[in-house]
């Protein structure tokens, strides 16, 4: 930062003593003179008027609020594929209602004449014809994709959502220097923005009239129902996963806007018709908002590699069969070359003159140009013409000329002579700065504002807002944001009082109502299922590992009864079921000193297979797949669990006390998980799926255990009972019946007969039966589905059972009937599990499973 | 056009037969087909036809972007087994013989970028361009100039490189496959006719003169006294270069000579990836096999007497 620099003001306890300001550099709040600017006057005052310690609070509200709502961005290239929160400064950017109006219209005409640009060069080309715009900017240009080519969209509009990036300079003006037209990020990150900082600032936001974001997203939503021509259409987004830097966006923009949010994998285009694949079958989609960039969109005619994409959506687009917005090829024009033609185009295509200026830029491709680039070398930024920096991430491949060494340069000034058209001259751009929080106090930091239009009839509505993006270095000669930058709300100022309409209390006037429907997709589906067997798993592993402990800690391991309860736990933990054989099999028993290993390991070492943390992460990985299905409170829970158990380290001695806290917390959030699962969750097809898949594994557990512990020897007198009893949380319950010390046939009939003990084995099959008369039927019978059929033969098998023929043992200590009926009920659950897959996971219409099923690609030789 | 009078058009009778194996069902399976030849000033179709086993669903034909046939079609029948048979009559005559010492200089024949509106060179556009098959390096565009000396007639220069790729490369079946970069082939120095053809698209577009990627069949010839094998012929790829004033000359890489009556034409774009005969994405069919054969037989029997030399490479 430049040395001259203006402290503000002088009284110790204003809320800007401290700020400076940089010489030379418009500042948003201060003046050159040490005024501020008038337009703050009433928000300041109002931070004035709030108590003395709730300023300083209000980032810590913010961070809170950003984890609670999990608002996460992706760093690409992070080795650890680390989400990291979102970093918002609550203190807002204000903008006077006189400069909002001259963006505002600003910002229609760029887009419409953006618009127009991609109208002609994917179509009748009449610019490169007529020489208006040099041929190299659309051939020469990797976003210019020739499948698009003669693909007309609804209205000719290719660019439903636009977005501009704008700074502003030491004059006061804003500038634009980057279009963002291919699939625009960030509004959604301006929305949770708007929601955070309002309730931060809820006194200030709502006395200050503010313009509301939501008739924005409102003119979006109609906007793209109007695109498919129908009144109740299906409207998808479409997002290349959780991996994607902006996942978090994605995910909150289509529950936000009520769509459902798809990947490549979860679309098919049949009868040049795309269809969500769902657990009720082929659903038609009619509008595809996509994040998903072209080049990555369709592996037919795209690119060949993507796995990202829907083959044969191009050849569906051209025949008009479903609308993409922004449409297929639209990034063609975030190229910054275009940029120095575009005041040309403007009176060209639409008779105006430019409103919005954009920073100078000179396209090496123009002999005139490229001397100028040439000669001007030091103060100008070279970029590559046809490489586009992303939202959070730095590298465009920019350099600054000043910043070269003499070989550099000539090799620089070399590659621009050989391949000018491939090379771009900029001014380099000067921030404002405007206030954000450091440690209490005001600093001026650099900012640019990402602002955004979404078409609507023939023209353009604009958010009254945008993305704040400050940057963490001082220096005002961003050429991009740097990575670790933050961001702010930006509030619209308006004059006349403003309506305080949201989206996210209040449906349109006349909502469609809408159930549970059918039109879950089949790999949402399948995740959700997943993520409840394995959150049963980790549970149930839990379980075992604390009656484990428990053992350890009240008997001497010497003691051979206590040992060999101890082992079959342990084998327990590797596979449940046939356990008798396995320890067999194994033949010796465990010293003391190797229980403790074992337990140590499925406690705390992440290598092993079976042990908490493999389970807990990969409980974790399912839910982040299908995570904007699950309630924020679920997430989080989840989340929680993931990081306390990233935290624990294998201890050098087990410590029973210790392990069992340990234990005993991870269990209440698991128990939290699983309660708001039942509690918190609508009982969409999503939740049916994620109980399903919870009772599958409860039951297959249970049974597993029945059969370890009691299907031969004498479990009464080994203690297995109360072992049972515990593992199964169902002492009280025995408690309550009986008064005796645990014996066989009550237990026998409390956890596998018994259709009241929310534990048995018989309670999992009739809730499981009573999912499976709600699934979607792919064939009009009225008789039993076939997951019906198999959860009934198994029911009958043990209604019909005699518990105390079951428990009989004969001379050798075996109960055959029980190890042979437990055992039937065991594989029974696993060709259920089967069932399932192939009906609702796979595709119904493809009958076939989703792993095979996935797309191959393929070029003759 | 310049030159000598056309020769006399010699007939073929082309058949070009792929059959795809797949060792899972295949559910539904998108297709784009570059399978029927366009018309040339040096070539015309008299019959020609598609068939394909089993019967797509969607079968719509149109012309694409720089004016090929093509098809798109989608099969939505589970299917194991994928024949596409193209089959016709064409007859050929041999390009405008080209003096290529009195081509204008190679710097008059490149694109520089800026704006223009005569017609023949916008036309020449789209092919002056890096595409994305034809991305490489500094150090190819460097290998290319070589060729390229200042003041050099640009088809004489193109020749050189033509002759350069022929001699300093491999031909190679088994060393690339048709996603290879081309990079890759310069390093390695090894590769088939696309690779050759890509990597001569490389070079001409690295020092500026537009050039595009042909896809074709090529005649063969059986050993001396051997019999012709039925599909033994090939689909083939060479590059065809703008010479001002001369139109679009061929030239075949992967046979040191420009094109003769030997070659057909099937399609021209930027690269393999804009005219790839068969393209295809499908759902399941788990590992894939594919079997190629091609038959170019000339109606007039005096051809069939073997040239002397060890035949051409495709």
């Amino acid at each position: 930062m430049p040395p001259s620099a203006a402290v503000h003001p002088d009284d110790p306890d204003d809320l800007l003593t401290g700020y400076r300001t940089v010489e030379g550099i418009y500042d948003e709040l201060v003046a050159p003179e040490g005024e501020r600017r008038g337009y703050w006057q009433g928000f300041l005052d109002g931070m004035r008027m709030l108590p003395a310690g709730e300023v300083a609070q209000h980032s810590e509200t913010a961070l809170r609020l950003i984890r609670q709502h999990g608002v996460t961005y992706n760093v690409y290239g992070d080795p650890k594929g680390e989400q990291r929160p979102w970093e918002l400064d609550v203190m807002p950017l204000l903008i006077p209602e006189h400069e909002w109006q001259v963006l505002e219209r600003g910002l229609k005409q760029r887009a419409r004449l953006l618009n127009a640009i991609l109208a002609d060069l994917y179509g009748p080309q009449t610019l490169i014809r007529d020489g208006v715009l040099p041929a190299a900017l659309v051939y020469a240009n990797p976003h210019f994709h020739l499948p698009c080519h003669g693909i007309v969209p609804p209205y000719e509009t290719f660019l439903q959502l636009y977005a501009a990036d704008l700074a502003r300079s030491p004059d006061g003006r804003w500038w634009v220097f980057n279009d963002r037209t291919q699939a625009p990020s960030g509004a959604g990150y301006a929305l949770e923005n708007r929601v955070i900082t309002a309730q931060c600032l809820s006194d200030l936001f709502r006395e200050g009239r503010v313009r509301r974001l939501a008739h924005f997203f409102q003119a979006l939503r109609e906007n793209l129902r109007a695109l498919s021509g129908k009144d109740d259409p299906r409207i998808v987004l479409l997002t290349p996963g959780p991996l994607n830097e902006t996942y978090f966006e994605h995910a909150f923009l289509a529950r936000y806007l009520g769509y459902p949010l798809v990947e490549g994998a979860d679309l098919t285009v049949r009868d040049n018709r795309v269809y969500l694949k769902t657990v009720g079958g082929l659903q038609p989609v009619d509008v595809i908002l996509r994040r998903v960039d072209t080049e990555w969109c369709d592996p037919l005619e795209l690119r060949p590699d993507s796995a990202l994409g829907i083959a044969g959506l191009v050849e569906a687009a051209r025949a008009g069969h479903v609308t993409i917005a922004n449409a297929l090829g639209s990034g063609l024009v975030e190229c910054t070359a275009l940029m120095g033609f575009l005041p040309g185009l403007c009176s060209h295509l639409l008779g105006e003159e430019l409103i919005l200026p954009h920073i100078a830029t000179w396209w090496c491709g123009h002999e005139n140009a490229r001397e100028h680039v040439i000669g001007n070398l030091d103060s100008l930024v070279v970029a590559r013409t046809f490489q586009s920096p992303t939202l959070v991430s730095a590298d465009a491949g920019q350099v600054l000329g000043s910043e070269l060494t003499a070989e550099q340069r000539a090799d620089l000034i070399e590659r621009i002579r050989q391949r000018g058209y491939e090379y771009v001259g900029q001014e380099a751009i000067t921030l404002s700065t405007a206030p954000a929080w450091d440690n209490g106090r005001l600093i001026a930091r650099p900012m640019a504002l990402r602002m955004y239009a979404t078409a609507l009839g023939d023209d353009y509505v604009v958010m009254p807002g945008g993305l704040t993006r400050i940057s963490s270095s001082n220096s005002t000669r961003a050429v991009t944001m740097q990575r670790g930058s933050g961001s702010k709300d930006t509030w619209v100022l308006s004059s006349a009082p403003v309506d305080s309409f949201s989206l996210l209390r209040q449906e349109e006037t006349s909502p469609v109502l809408r159930r549970a429907g059918d039109d879950l997709p089949s790999r949402a589906a399948d995740n959700m299922y997943w993520l409840g067997r394995y959150a049963e798993r980790t549970e149930n592993h839990m379980r075992l590992l604390r009656s484990l402990l428990t053992r350890l800690a009240e008997d001497p391991v010497q003691d051979s009864s206590a040992n060999l309860a101890i082992q079959k736990l342990l084998y327990m933990l590797a596979r449940p079921g046939d356990i008798d054989g396995l320890m067999r099999r194994r033949g010796r028993t465990l010293s003391a000193t190797q229980i403790e290993q074992r337990v140590q390991a499925y406690m705390f070492d992440p290598s092993e297979p079976n042990g908490i943390p493999q389970l807990v992460q990969t409980v974790n990985r399912v839910a982040s797949l299908t995570r904007d299905r699950l309630s924020l409170d679920a997430w989080r829970t989840l989340d929680q669990l993931h990081q306390d158990v990233l935290r624990q380290r294998p201890r050098v001695w087990l410590d029973i006390g210790d392990a069992s806290a340990v234990l005993n917390d991870m269990l209440r959030t698991m128990s939290a998980f699983s309660g708001l699962g039942m509690e918190n969750t609508t009982r969409t097809q999503g939740w049916r799926f994620l109980d399903m898949g919870r009772r599958l594994e409860r039951a297959t557990t249970m049974a597993g255990l029945l059969r370890g512990l009691l299907a031969m020897g004498d479990p009464e007198g080994h203690g297995f009972l109360d072992r049972l009893l515990e593992l199964a949380d169902s002492f009280m319950t025995y408690r309550a019946r009986y008064v005796s010390t645990p014996r066989l046939v009550p237990v026998l009939d409390l956890l596998l007969v018994d259709e009241s003990n929310p534990r048995s084995v018989a309670f999992q099959l009739d809730v499981l039966e009573q999912h499976a008369a709600r699934l979607p039927r792919f064939d009009d019978a009225l008789d039993r589905s076939p997951e019906q059929r198999q959860i009934l033969s198994c029911q009958a098998a043990i209604r019909l059972a005699d518990v105390r023929a079951l428990a009989k043992a004969d001379a050798k200590g075996r109960r055959v009937d029980l190890d042979t009926l437990l055992a039937r009920v065991g594989s029974a659950i696993g060709d259920l599990s089967e069932t399932i897959g192939r009906h609702y996971f796979s595709h119904a219409d493809l009958g076939r499973h989703t792993e095979a099923a996935s797309l191959r690609r393929f070029f003759e030789p | 056009m310049t030159g000598a009078p056309p020769s006399t058009p010699i007939r073929y009778d082309v058949r070009h037969r792929t059959d795809f194996l797949y060792s899972a069902p295949v559910s539904i399976s998108h297709h784009l087909l570059h399978l029927t030849p366009r018309s040339t000033p040096s070539q015309r179709t008299e019959s020609w036809r598609v068939a394909l086993t089993p019967a797509p669903a969607i079968r719509r034909g149109e012309v694409d972007f720089f004016g090929n046939p093509v098809e798109h079609l989608t099969i939505q029948d589970e299917h194991s087994r994928l024949v596409v048979q193209a089959r016709g009559t064409l007859s050929v005559t041999a390009p405008p013989a080209v003096d290529p010492s009195a081509t204008p200089t190679w710097e008059t024949a490149r694109l520089n970028g800026s704006a223009v509106t005569d017609p023949e060179v916008l036309s020449a556009q789209p092919f002056a361009y890096d595409s994305p098959m034809t991305r490489s390096s500094e150090a190819v565009w460097a290998w290319a100039r070589e060729s390229f000396a200042p003041g050099r007639p640009v088809l004489e220069a193109a020749l050189d490189l033509n002759h350069r790729i022929f001699t300093e490369f491999e031909y190679d079946p088994t060393a690339t496959t048709v996603s290879t970069p081309v990079g890759e082939v310069f390093r390695i120095r090894r590769g088939v006719c696309q690779d050759y053809a890509h990597l001569m698209l490389a070079g001409l577009r690295g020092v500026g003169i537009p050039a595009r990627y042909v896809s074709g069949y090529l005649l063969t010839y059986p050993p001396p006294g051997g019999e012709k094998l039925q599909g033994s012929d090939a689909s083939h790829a060479w590059v065809s270069i703008r010479v001002p004033g001369h139109g679009w000359v061929d030239l075949d890489p992967t046979n040191d000579k420009m094109t003769t009556t030997e070659h057909v034409t099937l399609a021209w774009g930027r690269d393999y990836g804009d005219v790839s005969p068969v393209k295809g994405a499908i759902v399941g069919g788990g590992e894939h096999e594919v079997k190629v054969a091609v038959d170019v037989v000339p109606f007039e029997a005096a051809l069939r007497a073997a040239p002397q030399d060890d035949g051409p490479q495709r």
